[in-house]
């Protein structure tokens, strides 16, 4: 399988922390309360892997926000949250104290909307960077448990570039995954992307 | 898409072009915006809706027109933004309709679709269970008779404030704090007047903390706590004998009814295996000392060295 | 006088290298030290202190801002420009009262020269 070498982890992790950057700008302005993002890790890794990945201890149930994009290569994009992490967000930014039950529509629509910004910001800075244009899809939320993360059967993707995303709000630190997931194909045109990008900048 | 279709939706439907022109205006949008469709078609939406400019709405129609990003705007986040109102009376006062707005661009066109559905009923909801549920909290959370903290706010404080001093490997002080003579008091005035003494002491405490995240709450009968986060036992005992000198200054004058109260300090570094519990007998050994001592005094337990002292 | 010496601080080598063509293109008399963290920075400054200074904002371990500080305490001379995507007023205003410029990320022609025109300017 293909692996990302160093200058590319380097690039891609740069090109995603300024993604994040320009959401917690934006968020920062909806909440009015100063939003921390930031993405230390980049991996890539078969789907079937994602699962173990992600099952740390506090793994046990997600939220999750997921939106499709399409251009020079597709991409599923999932901004995944341990369940009690989401609640944490989420009380910070409409002010209010929510067990799990008590989330309805109008939370969720939050959510949705938090998973957006930080989506679209990500592939903003991808498309400018790389000169190309994608077309996005709107987000859907869900909630979903380790057994089935809930997004693998809805697409055709085998492998994953994850990225570990902190978020700091009111002192509270959430910690997330962002997740792309990309066909064989998708793939090989992501790592064309990335290598014309990196020549073009002079750094191969 | 047919027009008369869209003239049926329960939401409003706007499509606009590349230059943000618009295109289509559904029945909808008359109703609730009081603009006509011939009004509408071609005007710039900034024209029609000026609240527009320089709102996240505008950053999203952009995304949607030049990047080709679709985009929600949530009324949790958002405040009503669109001048749309649920019925004519509302436009009189300006009580707009909560508002969800999805942002698309169009597949294989230039121009974006613009959906917007009114959740007021929901939001409205929404806000009356928020408020409920805030001023449940608020309830159980809070001691009605003083209206400090109560018994279960002191536990969820001491077990979240032991864990971070724990995490973070700094020190925690918690001070117990009980009124002297209080029985007799109430003996001798009634309960009423035991009532009064309770809410006064409480204030005179809650006054003498620092800003810096000291937390009260009444423990039980004429028993207060204090936990001070991020204290050592030094900073522990200043606080304690402020707020001793600050109830002896505002209750001890009434030669008939003086009140006074002795303070119990408890200091240590949360360590492996040691829970909040330690500290809080710790911290009531210290109040019997200070009790022992013959009352209306600091006495004050390190758990870290075993030191139990009165203070002079 | 002696040739400028610009330190880069970023914890992306990606971004150290960007930074590093740029100025190697439109600066090339200057010389040029990196650092990949804050302690690395301040370490370097030890070692010679720099004219100019490039600093990253969102690193792991000390943030830009405090290392630009540390940098500051000592040596108030050097001219810093802090890099980053977050624009937050809040960065923004801590980065103006210690007298230090701002660019944005990502990292191009224009954001350093943005950066030179800072560094360049009398102080």
């Amino acid at each position: 399988m293909r692996e990302l070498d160093e200058l590319q982890q380097d690039a891609l992790g740069e090109i995603f922390n300024i993604g994040v950057g320009r959401a917690a700008g934006a968020l920062s302005q909806i909440v009015h309360s100063e939003i921390e993002l930031s993405v230390p890790q980049v991996e890539l890794v078969p789907i079937n892997q994602v699962r173990s990945t992600l099952s740390g201890g506090e793994f046990l149930h997600f939220s999750s926000v997921s939106q499709s994009f399409s251009g020079p290569f597709d991409a599923e994009a999932v901004l995944i949250f341990p369940e009690a992490n989401a609640l944490v967000i989420v009380s910070h930014m409409l002010g209010t104290h929510l067990s799990p039950e008590e989330l309805s529509e109008y939370e969720q629509e939050a959510m949705c909307e938090v998973g957006n910004i930080i989506l679209n910001a990500c592939i903003s800075v991808l498309a400018d960077l790389f000169h190309v244009e994608f077309n996005g899809g709107l987000p859907k939320h869900r909630f979903s448990d380790r057994d089935g993360l809930g997004f693998e059967s809805d697409y055709d993707a085998e492998f994953v570039l994850l990225l570990k995303v902190s978020m700091k709000i009111n002192q509270a630190n959430v910690v997330g995954h962002l997740l792309f997931l990309l066909g064989v194909q998708s793939l090989e045109a992501l790592f064309d992307c990335l290598e014309k990008y990196l020549i073009e900048q002079g750094l191969r | 898409m047919s027009e008369a279709l869209l003239d049926h939706l329960e939401v409003g439907v706007v499509l606009l072009d590349a230059q943000q022109r618009i295109q289509l205006w559904n029945t909808w949008l008359v109703r609730h915006a009081g603009i006509e469709e011939s009004t509408a078609r071609n005007a710039l939406l900034s024209d029609v809706f000026p609240e527009v400019r320089d709102s996240r709405l505008q950053r999203a129609i952009d995304a949607a027109l030049t990047q080709r990003m679709a985009s929600l705007l949530s009324p949790g986040l958002n405040a009503p933004l669109l001048r749309l109102y649920q019925r004519p009376v509302d436009r009189r006062v300006d009580l707009r309709m909560r508002q969800l707005i999805h942002i698309v661009p169009l597949k294989g066109a230039e121009g974006c679709l613009i959906q917007i559905t009114d959740v007021t009923a929901s939001a409205r909801r929404e806000d009356q269970l928020r408020t409920q549920s805030t001023e449940l909290r608020d309830r159980t959370y809070r001691d009605t008779l003083t209206g400090i903290g109560n018994r279960r706010k002191f536990d969820e404080t001491i077990n979240m404030e032991f864990r971070r001093a724990l995490r973070g490997n700094t020190v925690l002080s918690l001070l117990m704090i009980d009124i002297d003579h209080f029985k007799a008091y109430n003996d001798s005035f009634g309960h009423p007047a035991g009532d009064v003494c309770l809410k006064m002491v409480a204030k005179a405490l809650a006054d003498g903390l620092r800003d810096s995240g000291d937390q009260i709450a009444r423990y039980g009968g004429e028993e207060f706590a204090v936990v001070l986060p991020a204290t050592d036992g030094a900073g522990a005992c200043l606080v304690a004998e402020r707020l001793r000198t600050q109830v002896e200054a505002a209750l001890a004058t009434d030669r008939h009814r003086p009140v006074t109260i002795s303070v119990g300090v408890g200091t240590m570094h949360p360590g492996a295996g040691s829970t909040a519990d330690s500290l809080i007998s710790g911290a009531d050994m210290a109040l019997y000392q200070a009790k022992a001592d013959g009352r209306n005094r600091v006495a004050y337990f390190n758990l870290d060295d075993g030191n139990l002292a009165t203070l002079a | 006088m002696t040739t400028p010496l610009l330190l880069i601080v970023d914890d992306s080598r990606t971004s150290r290298m960007l930074i590093r063509g740029l100025i190697a293109q439109l600066r090339p008399d200057w010389r040029l030290v990196e650092a990949g963290n804050g302690d690395e920075a301040l370490a370097a400054v030890e070692a010679e202190v720099p004219t100019h200074v490039s600093m990253d904002v969102n690193m792991p371990g000390m943030s830009g801002l405090e290392a630009a500080a540390r940098i500051r305490i000592k040596h108030p001379e050097v001219r810093i420009v802090m890099c980053t995507a977050n624009i937050q007023e809040s960065t923004r205003n801590a980065a103006a009262q210690a007298g230090i410029g701002f660019v944005s990320k990502p990292i191009t022609e224009r954001s350093v020269t943005e950066s030179l025109a800072f560094w360049e300017a009398a102080p």
